[in-house]
């Protein structure tokens, strides 16, 4: 079991290698399918209590239906509405990576910005430090926080949010140290700012473009770990409508042959995360105008 | 006949907003042991008419046109063929000499390569052989041949560079801003390089420059672009002692110079045209002093006089038997 | 201008070196340094134009970066009428650079991609706290007009949308909008077009004289140094040998480099096919500078004592220059 959850992650990257060699030269249309994506599920999440048809958390008919057309995915072992729970799920699945890639830009960005700026010995160590926690499997990373925090929303979003901290801070200090060397920051030190105004004015906006970047690709990452936690039962606590949980409860009965209890969480949570990744890759080659002009 | 022709070469790159003319209605001609000097400033088109040259655009290159090499054309030469013309018949050097030597590979690879593209049954002592002897010619001892590329200075690298263009005794050497990004001194010493090679191995050359003063000693002939045009072309003397077009004539008095008596700075107004949209008309019309109604409205053709071509209304009507002394400065 | 023959700058012995990596191993042998700009002494005066002319790696650019504090001095005085800005550092420094400003070499790089045009002239203004927001942008507007950008067409833009020759023309009106007394000008026009480079010429000589402004033009090309310097000071290997008045120099160059830099000037006209006075070789490393005389491994005129002792720049016949040649 660990090991599949464990590729979760891996399997996030490889999709956005192959997406990147599937649209090579629509990227503009890849960014547009992935909005159209991320705007249906937003649209879910907003109106789920007129979409889902049952109380995703009571029963509403017999347990292990196969999908009928008044359980169009079917019922779970306790009788639930998969429909009914995967769709509220989209809220729980928004909010926590919402949250958790919130919380790791809060604190990476600045600190990236700062630390890279300045140099040095701070860089140094810093940088070790996040290395160190960035070098750690994200996954085992976060179990270990989520068991030592407990369940809960802001609780699970903090231990997400920890793995996806030195994304931000390397990408940041390392795009700071190539901009802190352009001329136009010495150019900014030249008629007198102060490094505070050349953080702000000069370097930020030059290094926002890859935070934007990195945000929504870190959407899709944490949507996967957060259905990593819950997998493996350290997430959301049952019955609150869970989309990892639900995949975690389906696997238990694959062998007897209840695909639907697999298929449809397995559906929403690739599906989701293919919206962000597409829309983080299209985002990024629109940032990066240089591929795909000159030679 | 000529070695090489240019008959109405047109180019054009195809981009995400939209199409960009590069090169557009170009002719010009090169004899035998002739060197033609094209002349511009940058994004006019000269790289890309060096590429075309040899048939190696960038995919997104639309051409149209034809290049006849020794009455060969190279638009439609049958792929086989026009490889084993690159690098044996027409070589290229390139514009940035610090990319174009492959960094791990010693010099002495890089010659063997070059050689086993067209004779792979060359043996190493003769390939070493005509390389020294090349190397030897425009001043690199032979003993380099060992070296990595990064062991030399830029304009070392320049000379290797040179040196894998020629080692195969090309008949048309294409040499892209060979000095471009060398310094003062060194930018000199390669030119005198160049000018020996053609005096004494007869090779055709084209050479592609921004650069007006540095090809004045160098080329027989000249072609002067300006955004994809081709606007002037003829003989060296009678272009730098009587430039017909006004771009040709501003641009040679703009040159800064070290003569005491001339002090005043002088200069062509404006800026340079974008090529995705560029202006009706005759291209330079908005720079030029002598802007007439027709300049405005209809792209003057090419005319020619006395062996010359000039791509201005102001010589419309003018033909070989006037002569061409025309004062417009 | 009542100040017409004193000094504004005066810099002594100033040196730039910088360390190299070296790894630990080395550590107990003597650190090799880049010496940059060695043992460097200049004046330039009030409303007077001083050119900076030397190869690729003679030390140009860490001059002017040294001289408007972008680089801490590794040694030497910066006079800068009478404060000592080599001396100078945080706070008091911030505050002083209003007085002198640098304009960079490559104009594509030298301005923020995400700064509209009019903030960027403006934020010199703004962080010197000069004037209210209305008065700073009649400030823009003026100078705007003055580097010829209208600035109706121009406040708004993003510098992407700029040929190189405006941008230049932005980051000269950005360096001269607080008045500056004193301006580094680094190879301005050497990435610009053929056909821009003198119109950029023409406008820093046009603002000079309208702001009895004082610069220090650096330059590889002799010939656009003589349209605008008033003085030319030869750098080779972080060291001047011979500085004298322009048309001097021009005249009868003396230092064997300074003949060879005048000749590597190209000469539009396909006559004169005569054989140049070429150097062999190329500037040598700034780590291991040639012992006696820096030129003398390229120099045609070598004598014994040039590889021995070093020549001073010292005056002769009210001309200045190092070389043994004129002892
Ligand atoms: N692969 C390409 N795709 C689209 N546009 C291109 C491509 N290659 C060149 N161009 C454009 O075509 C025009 C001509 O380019 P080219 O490289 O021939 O100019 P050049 O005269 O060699 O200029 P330079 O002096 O800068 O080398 C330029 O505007 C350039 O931006
Ligand atoms: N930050 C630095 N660290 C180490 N070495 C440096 C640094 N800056 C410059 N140098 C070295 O100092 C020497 C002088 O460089 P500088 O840029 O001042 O030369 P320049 O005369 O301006 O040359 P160019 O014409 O190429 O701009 C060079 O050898 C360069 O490699
Ligand atoms: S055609 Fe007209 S605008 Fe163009 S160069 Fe000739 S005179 Fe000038
Ligand atoms: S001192 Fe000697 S080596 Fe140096 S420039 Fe003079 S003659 Fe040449
Ligand atoms: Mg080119
Ligand atoms: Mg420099």
């Amino acid at each position: 079991m660990d090991g599949s959850s464990g590729e979760i992650l891996m399997i996030s990257k490889e999709i956005r290698k192959g997406l990147r060699g599937l649209f090579k030269d629509s990227s503009g249309l890849m960014a547009v399918i992935g909005f159209l994506i991320l705007i249906f599920y937003v649209v879910v999440a907003i109106f789920a209590p007129f979409i889902s048809p049952y109380n995703p958390t009571q029963p509403s008919g017999p347990s292990l239906l196969p999908p009928t057309v008044s359980h169009i995915m079917g019922t779970d072992n306790l009788g639930y509405d998969i429909f009914s729970r995967l769709v509220w799920g989209t809220r729980m699945a928004f909010a926590i990576a919402l949250i958790a890639t919130a919380i790791a830009a809060v604190v990476g960005i600045p600190v990236g910005l700062l630390v890279g700026y300045i140099g040095g010995k701070t860089d140094r160590v810093v940088t070790m430090i996040m290395d160190s926690v960035y070098a750690f499997p994200g996954l085992i990373l976060a179990i270990a926080i989520a068991a030592m925090l407990g369940p809960g929303l802001l609780n699970i979003a903090f231990s997400i949010a920890v793995v996806y901290i030195p994304t931000y801070y390397r990408v940041i200090r390392s795009q700071v140290s190539t901009v802190k060397s352009e001329l136009y920051v010495d150019g900014a030190r030249a008629i007198g700012a102060k490094t505070s105004t050349i953080i702000g004015s000069y370097v930020f906006p030059n290094v926002l473009p890859s935070t934007i970047v990195i945000f929504s690709m870190n959407l899709a990452d944490s949507i996967m770990t957060e259905a990593g936690l819950s997998f493996l039962g350290l997430g959301i606590a049952p019955p609150t409508p869970d989309w990892g949980y639900d995949l975690a409860k389906g696997q238990q009965f694959i062998l007897n042959n209840d695909w639907w209890m697999v298929l449809f969480p397995g559906l929403a949570i690739i599906t989701i995360v293919l919206g962000f990744s597409m829309f983080a890759e299209g985002l990024d080659e629109y940032f990066n105008p240089n591929i795909g002009e000159k030679r | 006949m000529s070695l090489l022709e240019a008959r109405d070469l047109s180019i054009e790159y195809l981009t995400r907003d939209g199409n960009l003319k590069a090169v557009e209605n170009v002719s010009f001609s090169l004899g035998f042991h002739e060197t033609l000097g094209l002349v511009g400033e940058s994004g006019c088109g000269k790289s890309t008419i060096g590429l075309s040259l040899l048939r190696i655009l960038p995919i997104n290159a639309r051409m149209k046109g034809k290049i006849l090499y020794k009455e060969k054309d190279i638009a439609i030469l049958p792929e086989e063929e026009i490889r084993s013309l690159r690098g044996k018949e027409i070589s290229m050097i390139f514009q940035d000499p610090m990319t174009s030597l492959d960094p791990i590979m010693r010099i002495k690879n890089q010659f063997f390569e070059t050689f086993r593209a067209h004779f792979q049954k060359m043996k190493e002592e003769e390939m070493i052989k005509i390389s020294s002897d090349v190397l030897k010619s425009i001043g690199i001892d032979p003993s380099r041949l060992e070296n990595y590329p990064f062991e030399f200075s830029g304009g070392m690298r320049q000379r290797v560079m040179i040196a894998l263009a020629i080692v195969l005794n090309p008949s048309l050497l294409i040499a892209d801003e060979p000095t471009t990004s060398l310094d003062v001194v060194v930018q000199l010493q390669i030119m005198e390089v160049l000018k020996e090679l053609k005096d004494k191995r007869n090779m055709s050359m084209v050479l592609i420059t921004h650069d007006l003063g540095l090809v004045a000693e160098i080329v027989d002939k000249v072609g002067i672009m300006y955004a994809g045009n081709l606007v002037e072309f003829g003989d060296v003397n009678s272009i730098y002692e009587n430039p017909l077009h006004p771009y040709t004539r501003l641009l040679l008095i703009s040159i800064p110079n070290v003569k005491l008596e001339d002090m005043e700075l002088k200069y062509i107004k404006g800026n340079l045209p974008s090529l995705k949209s560029p202006p009706a008309g005759c291209k330079f019309h908005p720079r030029c002093p002598f802007v007439m109604d027709v300049c405005t409205k209809e792209d003057p053709p090419t005319f020619e006089i006395n062996e010359r071509k000039v791509k201005c209304w102001l010589y419309e009507g003018e033909h070989d038997e006037s002569k061409s002394e025309t004062n417009i400065g | 201008m009542m100040n017409q023959n004193q000094k504004l700058i005066s810099v002594r012995n100033l040196k730039k070196y910088f360390p190299l990596k070296v790894s630990w191993l080395k550590i107990f042998k003597e650190r090799p340094y880049v010496r940059a700009v060695d043992d460097l002494s200049f004046e330039i005066k009030y409303g007077e134009t001083l050119g900076l002319v030397g190869e690729s790696g003679s030390g140009k650019t860490t001059v002017g970066r040294t001289l408007v504090r972008l680089e801490n001095p590794t040694g030497g005085q910066i006079l800068f009428e009478d404060v000592d800005l080599a001396k100078l550092f945080g706070e008091s420094l911030r505050t002083k650079r209003k007085d002198f400003q640098m304009i960079f070499q490559d104009p594509m790089a030298s301005l923020n991609p995400y700064m509209r045009i009019g903030n960027a002239i403006e934020h010199p203004l703004k962080i010197h706290k000069m004037g209210n927001k209305a008065e700073r942008k009649i400030r823009v507007y003026e100078i705007l007009e003055k580097v010829g950008l209208p600035p109706e067409e121009f406040y708004n833009r993003f510098p992407r949308h700029l040929s190189g020759g405006q941008r230049q023309r932005v980051v000269i009106a950005r360096a001269m909008v607080t008045n500056p007394k004193f301006v580094v000008a680094d190879e301005v026009t050497a990435m610009l077009d053929v056909s821009i480079r003198s119109q950029i010429l023409k406008l820093l000589i046009d603002m000079k004289n309208e702001f009895g402004l004082t610069y220090l033009f650096i330059t590889h090309d002799l010939a656009s140094a003589k349209y605008i310097c008033d003085k030319i000071a030869v750098i080779y290997l972080g060291k001047i040998i011979e500085i004298a008045k322009t048309y001097d120099i021009f005249k009868e160059p003396l230092h064997p480099y300074t003949k060879i830099l005048i000749a590597s000037v190209p000469v539009p006209d396909p006559k004169m096919k005569k054989k140049k006075f070429i150097p062999s070789g190329e500037i040598p490393s700034p780590i291991n500078i040639p012992s006696g005389c820096r030129f003398h491994p390229r120099c045609p005129y070598a004598m014994e004592i040039c590889a021995k002792v070093e020549p001073e720049l010292k005056e002769i016949n009210g001309r200045t220059v190092a070389c043994h040649l004129y002892d």
